[in-house]
């Protein structure tokens, strides 16, 4: 459905983004997930249209975004960074007049701002000024602006931004609603929401893919690396030298008052690690894995390239 | 053909619905009704003068509607930027621009539709204006003809100035600076003729009155719709427009 090749953009001389390449299916959810910097607004315009790549191209379901860009947009919903509202309407009014942007059908358009009011669950604000709506709101209204028009894909910046906890996992339902029906790319540095509502996820890192792969996937690399917490009494230096030196342990980081340290399951394993922090003689009080997967993988990935850099 | 009334639509609803609008337009009100009494007065008064007896009186369109329509442009000039000056600058400031750059219009129909909605609300103004002198009709007699002549000619004269502030408001995301350089070229072009005053090369002369607003704006105001008047009012805008048609083009080329 939506096809990305050899996507590059720059700015004057700073690279945005470079040589791009993916796909999303019809009907799949993925997350597009990256640091702050690493190019994903950047490519989440490009594929909408609202500026042009440098080089590369993009496809939306086999059409050319830059060559057909009246067709492309219709079949897109786009919720950009910041909510693009008039502050000067009411809600109700405000979908109206992005339905008939979107050249929804004049007999359609009623049914289709119901929808979307129904779906992000705006109805008690229908009448008001979004002017007058908190932060959270308006976000909601984008989202509802978004999806309007039904479109067949659905490119979400940062969607759960300024949501309060609730909203946020309404919104995943939300999401999980709309899979199969929709195309989805969202893009997030939140990992537990990719977790939650995606299929796929592409790690997106100084405007380079670093990974792309199913949630399964990612689980089992993981597996490939264990990482543990350790706390201790005193002498944490002096642990944190024995790890460093001990075979199978890849990397040891102080992070707060512990270490971290990553081995490979292969060479080590978590009784032997534990042993070896007891005769040290530190003082263990504390000893736990580290459990979610995306998120040190996240990190891994983030952290190898500024290594090779 | 849809979005551009979309577009003209909204924008509309959304002046109509602000007290800038209706601030523009008590302003305007104000400095009209204060000169064109003073005119009418004027006028009276030497009609009535003895020195005048036995002397050709000037025509109450000559003496006082002209004057009235020269200083309905001098406050267009300032007034038609407040208007224009939120068209596209304010679209940018509040990132509404996403949503218009990624909708399937044409940046034509976009300009199209901007222009259409600071047009009719210009032309809200000068209806504004043209009250005066209808309501002079009462009791003096003035051609009807000269009045729609002139007030067709201020209606050409406020499409170029919502076209160059149009414009204007295309190149930044900045409303102040919108208004002020709309204001500027606005000045610029009015001010061509009076350039003309201390010249004596006749093709410069020739030139400039070919591309001053005021000698277009006279040339239909005292009754001779030209074509040359037509065609220059006409190409003025085309020209602003394209040049905001671009350069919100070029937003989405950078
Ligand atoms: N209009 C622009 N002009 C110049 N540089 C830009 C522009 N837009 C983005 N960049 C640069 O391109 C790079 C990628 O920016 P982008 O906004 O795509 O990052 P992001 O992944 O969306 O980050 P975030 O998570 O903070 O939203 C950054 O280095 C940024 O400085
Ligand atoms: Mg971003």
């Amino acid at each position: 459905m939506i096809q990305v090749i050899g996507l590059g953009k720059n700015f004057a001389e700073r690279k945005a983004i470079s040589n791009l390449n993916f796909m999303v299916e019809k009907g799949e959810v993925v997350g597009f997930l990256g640091p702050n910097g690493a190019g994903k607004t950047t490519t989440l315009k490009i594929i909408t249209g609202f500026m042009p790549s440098s080089t590369g191209q993009v496809l939306i379901d086999g059409v050319d975004v830059f060559e057909a860009p009246l067709h492309t947009k219709k079949c897109i919903g786009y919720l950009p960074e910041q909510p693009p509202v008039y502050t000067d309407m009411r809600v109700e009014s405000y979908l109206h007049f992005v339905a008939r942007l979107k050249k929804v059908a004049r007999d359609k358009l009623a049914v289709n701002v119901d929808y979307a009011l129904e779906k992000v669950h705006l109805k008690d604000v229908k009448r008001r000024l979004i002017g007058n709506l908190s932060k959270g709101y308006r976000q909601r209204v984008g989202l509802a602006a978004a999806l309007v028009s039904k479109p067949e894909v659905l490119i979400l910046d940062e969607p759960t931004v300024g949501l309060d906890p609730n909203q946020v996992i309404q919104f995943r339902e939300l999401i999980v609603s709309l899979k199969g029906e929709h195309t989805i790319l969202l893009s997030t540095h939140i990992l537990s929401e990719v977790q939650a509502t995606c299929d796929r996820i592409i790690i997106i890192d100084q405007g380079e893919i670093v990974a792309q792969e199913s949630l399964q996937q990612l689980h089992t690399n993981v597996q490939k690396e264990l990482r543990y917490k350790i706390k201790v009494k005193r002498k944490q230096s002096d642990l944190h030298k024995t790890l460093q030196n001990t075979d199978g342990v890849n990397l040891v980081e102080v992070k707060g008052a512990f270490l971290e340290v990553s081995f490979a399951p292969t060479k080590l394993n978590s009784e032997q690690l534990a042993k070896i922090v007891v005769n040290s003689g530190c003082g263990l009080l504390e000893f736990s894995s580290i459990k979610n997967p995306v998120e040190s993988l996240f990190a891994e990935l983030t952290r190898a390239k500024e290594v090779q850099v | 053909m849809r979005s551009l009334l979309t577009i003209a639509k909204r924008d509309l609803s959304a002046f109509l619905l602000s007290p800038l609008f209706f601030a523009i337009a008590g302003v305007c009100s104000v400095v009209w009704s204060f000169t064109y009494i003073k005119k009418t007065i004027d006028f009276a008064y030497r009609s009535t003068s003895p020195k005048m007896i036995g002397q050709e009186l000037p025509t109450y369109f000559d003496a006082v509607i002209v004057g009235h329509i020269s200083t309905v442009n001098l406050i267009l000039l300032f007034a038609i930027p407040a208007i224009t000056m939120k068209l596209l600058a304010e679209e940018k400031k509040t990132r509404t621009i996403d949503l218009l750059l990624t909708s399937p219009l044409t940046a034509t129909e976009l300009i199209m539709g901007k222009f259409i909605a600071g047009f009719l609300l210009t032309a809200g103004l000068i209806a504004l204006a043209f009250l005066y002198p209808l309501f002079s009709m009462l009791f003096a007699e003035i051609d009807l003809g000269l009045i729609a002549g002139s007030f067709l000619g201020l209606l050409f004269l406020g499409a170029s100035y919502v076209a160059i502030g149009l414009f204007a408001s295309s190149l930044s995301s900045s409303i102040i600076f919108s208004f002020i350089f709309a204001i500027v070229l606005n000045l610029f072009l009015w001010l061509l003729s009076q350039g003309t005053l201390y010249s004596d090369n006749g093709v410069l002369l020739a030139t400039m009155d070919h591309i001053s607003i005021g000698e277009n704006l006279f040339a239909m105001v005292k009754g001779q719709l030209s074509l040359s008047s037509l065609v220059y009012f006409i190409s003025l805008m085309s020209l602003f427009l394209f040049m905001s048609q671009k350069s919100i083009d070029s937003k989405r080329w950078r």
